[in-house]
C-alpha cells in the first residue's frame, strides 16, 4: 500500500493573533521544513479543508493568516490556543531566496497578498546583510483591513517602505492603489534586482504591467497565484490553468511563465 | 493462447469464478421506462448482457463516484477488500480510458493509494466490439474497437461462441477449464470486424496536442458553448474525466467526482472566480482533453466513446466542436502542434 499523501495531521495551536476583524493569524506547533511562499491544506475533521499560505515560520512553529470567508474558516475562528488544526503540506513552489541574495528586492503586496510574502520579508528583516536594499510597497483597502501592523512598523526601520490605503486618509499611509506608487521605485539605480508581486488577481495584473512600463524585465518579476487548490498534489484539476497545476508548478511563478498561463 | 466456450460453458466458468471472485459486468437496469446497461456486481451470469456499449463506463470501480475517506484522522486507505473483482466485458474505449487514469493516479511522483488499491484488486476481461453505435468515434482517434491487448484477457463473442484471447499468461488459470481454441478462427473474426469498422465517415485532421494559444483564443468558443447548461453530465459519463473534490457531509469526508463544468469548481471562498463563464469552462474541458492532457501525459484524454454526446441534454456534440477547431486551425494555416 502506498503512503496516503492526502492524510492531514493534527498540530497544536500555540497562539492566535487578531490582525483585523476577519483576519487572524494562527501560530501552530510544527517541526517541518518549509520554504518561503509555500502553502498547506488546513482542515478540521468533519468540516472541510482550505489552502492557506504560510505567513511566517520559526523554530518549531508556523503561522497562517486566515480570513474568515467560508465554512471551514468560520469554524477555524472558533478555535482557541491548545486546540488542534489539521494540516498537510507544505506544497508548491517558493520564492527563490537565493536568487534574491546580494541584489535589490522590490516587494509589492496588496491586502491578504502580504501573507504569502511576509516570511520572505521577515527573512530579510532578520538578515539585512543578505540584500542590497529592499523596497516594500504594501496596499490595503482601508484602515480596518491593515494586516501585520507591528511588522509594518518594524520593516520601516530596515526597508524603504511605502504603505498605502485605497481610499482612506490615515497617518503613515499614502492614498491610492499600489500601482500608483511603483514609479517611485528607483529601478534605474539598481544593478541587479527582483520584484515580487502578490495580491488579488487584478492588482497583480496591473502591478506587473506598471513594472514593465517602468522598464522592469519580465524575468525579474515573481508572482504568487491564488487558486482553489483541493488535492494539492496535481491530480484533482481544480487549480489547473492550461497544462499547469498551480499546486505543483506554483503558486510562485516567474512572470515569464505566469504571463503565458491562459485561463 | 486462445480459449473457447459456448454460452453454457461460459456460464459454468463464471459460476465457478464467482466462488473466488466478485464478478462485475454489464447488466440491464430499468430506470422508469428507460432501459439502461450499466456495470454492476452480479449474482448470476444470466444477468450479463454484452449486447451494446454500456451506458456508463466502468470508471466507478477504480475511482468511485463517492468514496468515503475513512482515514481523515488516522490510518491508511480503507480496509482492503480481500476478495478480488473480475470486471467482465470492458470495451476498447474504456480500456484505453483506464490508461488515462493510470497515467494520473499511478504517476511515479504521486501514487494515489485509493486508486492503486482498487486497480490491483480488479482483473479485467476485455470485450471486442462487433459494431459501433452512431455516436462512437474511437476509430477516428486511433483506437481499435475490435482488439485490445491492454486487458490480460480479451473476449470475442460470435453467436454462441466465446473466444478468450489470453494476453497475460499469469491469468490463464482463470480459464483453465476451457478447451484451447483455434487462432485461425479468431483471426477470421478480427478481420471480419475490422472490415465492418473500416468505413468511418467521421475523420479528423487535428494536431495533437491542439496548439494551445491559437485554439484557446479562437473566437468560436462563445457560440459553441452557448447552449451548454453546465450540468456536468458529460464529465460524469466520460470514462477519462478524473477531476475530483473532497466533500464533507454529515461529518464524513469523501472524495467525489467533481466537474470543470461547474462554476464552483474554480470559485474561491472569497467569491472570486477565475473561470467565470460557461463557455470558458466548456473550453477548459475540450482543451484539457485535446491539448493540456496530451501535453502532460502524451495521450488524449478522450477515447471517442461517444457517451458525452449520447447523454448531453442539449446535444452538444464534441465531434462538431472538433470539426470547428479543425477548420479554424486549417484556416489559420499550418499551425503546428504544441
Amino acid at each position: 500500500m502506498s503512503k496516503n499523501l492526502l492524510l492531514p495531521k493534527p498540530h497544536e495551536i500555540l497562539e492566535i493573533i487578531r490582525e483585523t476583524e476577519i483576519e487572524y493569524t494562527f501560530r501552530v506547533e510544527a517541526d517541518l521544513k518549509v520554504e518561503h511562499g509555500q502553502f498547506f491544506q488546513i482542515s478540521l475533521p468533519k468540516i472541510g479543508e482550505a489552502p492557506i499560505s504560510v505567513s511566517a515560520m520559526g523554530d518549531n512553529w508556523l503561522e497562517f493568516t486566515i480570513r474568515k470567508v467560508g465554512k471551514v474558516t468560520n469554524e477555524i475562528f472558533n478555535l482557541r490556543p491548545g486546540d488542534k488544526l489539521f494540516m498537510r503540506g507544505p506544497y508548491g513552489t517558493s520564492f527563490p531566496i537565493d536568487k534574491y541574495k546580494d541584489k535589490d528586492l522590490v516587494v509589492i503586496a496588496g491586502g491578504t497578498g502580504v501573507s504569502p510574502v511576509r516570511s520572505t520579508l521577515k527573512h530579510f528583516y532578520q538578515n539585512p546583510d543578505d540584500i542590497n536594499s529592499l523596497y516594500f510597497i504594501a496596499g490595503f483597502k482601508d484602515k480596518k483591513s491593515i494586516l501585520f501592523e507591528e511588522d509594518l512598523e518594524n520593516f520601516k526601520t530596515k526597508f524603504n517602505t511605502i504603505y498605502t490605503l485605497d481610499n482612506e486618509q490615515v497617518e503613515g499611509f499614502e492614498v491610492g492603489f499600489v500601482t500608483e506608487h511603483i514609479k517611485k521605485i528607483p529601478f534605474d539605480t539598481f544593478e541587479d534586482y527582483n520584484v515580487i508581486i502578490v495580491g488579488p488577481p487584478a492588482m497583480m495584473h496591473f502591478a506587473a504591467l506598471e513594472c514593465l512600463k517602468n522598464g522592469v524585465p519580465e524575468e525579474k518579476i515573481w508572482v504568487s497565484f491564488e487558486r482553489k487548490m483541493s488535492c494539492a498534489v496535481g491530480k484533482c484539476g481544480h487549480c489547473k490553468i492550461d497544462e499547469t497545476y498551480v499546486c505543483l508548478e506554483g503558486p510562485v511563478f516567474n512572470y515569464t511563465k505566469a504571463k503565458e498561463l491562459l485561463d | 493462447m486462445i480459449k473457447v466456450a459456448n454460452s453454457e460453458e461460459l456460464e459454468q466458468l463464471l459460476n465457478r469464478l464467482s466462488q473466488d471472485y466478485k464478478i462485475a459486468a454489464p447488466v440491464v437496469k430499468r430506470k422508469g421506462r428507460k432501459e439502461r446497461i450499466e456495470y454492476e456486481y452480479i449474482d448470476s451470469p444470466g444477468e450479463i448482457t454484452l449486447e451494446r456499449q454500456p451506458d456508463s463506463s466502468p470508471k466507478k470501480f477504480f475511482l468511485p463516484q463517492n468514496e468515503r475517506m475513512e482515514v481523515e484522522v488516522a490510518g491508511a486507505p480503507g480496509t482492503e477488500d480481500k476478495q478480488k473483482t473480475i470486471l467482465f466485458g470492458v470495451r476498447s474505449c474504456d480500456l484505453e480510458a483506464l490508461k488515462v487514469l493510470d497515467d494520473v493516479f499511478l504517476d511515479d511522483n504521486y501514487i494515489d493509494a485509493y486508486y492503486q488499491q482498487h486497480r490491483e484488486n480488479i482483473i479485467i476481461i476485455g470485450l471486442s466490439c462487433s459494431e459501433g453505435k452512431p455516436s462512437c468515434f474511437c476509430g477516428t482517434l486511433g483506437i481499435d474497437p475490435v482488439k485490445n491487448d491492454s486487458a490480460p484477457i480479451f473476449l470475442y463473442q460470435r453467436g454462441d461462441r466465446y473466444y478468450f484471447k489470453v494476453y497475460d499468461e499469469e491469468y490463464a488459470y482463470l480459464l483453465e477449464d476451457l478447451p484451447e481454441g483455434d487462432e485461425g478462427e479468431l483471426a477470421e473474426i478480427v478481420e471480419e470486424r475490422a472490415a465492418s469498422f473500416a468505413e468511418n465517415n467521421f475523420t479528423l485532421d487535428l494536431p495533437v496536442p491542439l496548439p494551445e494559444e491559437t485554439t484557446f483564443s479562437a473566437p468560436f468558443w462563445g457560440d459553441l458553448a452557448e447552449k451548454c447548461l453546465g450540468c456536468g453530465v458529460c464529465t460524469y459519463y466520460c470514462p477519462t474525466c478524473y477531476c475530483f473534490g473532497f466533500f464533507w457531509e454529515q461529518g464524513e469526508k469523501s472524495r467525489c467526482w467533481d466537474s470543470c463544468m461547474f462554476a464552483s469548481f474554480t470559485k474561491h471562498a472569497s467569491g472570486h472566480n477565475p473561470r467565470r463563464s460557461q463557455d470558458q469552462r466548456y473550453r477548459q474541458r475540450v482543451m484539457h482533453k485535446y491539448s493540456y492532457h496530451p501535453e502532460n501525459y502524451g495521450r488524449l484524454a478522450c477515447t471517442g466513446c461517444g457517451r458525452c454526446l449520447d447523454n448531453c441534454p442539449v446535444n452538444l456534440d464534441i465531434r462538431s466542436v472538433l470539426k470547428t477547431v479543425e477548420s479554424y486551425l486549417q484556416e489559420k494555416g499550418g499551425v503546428k502542434s504544441g
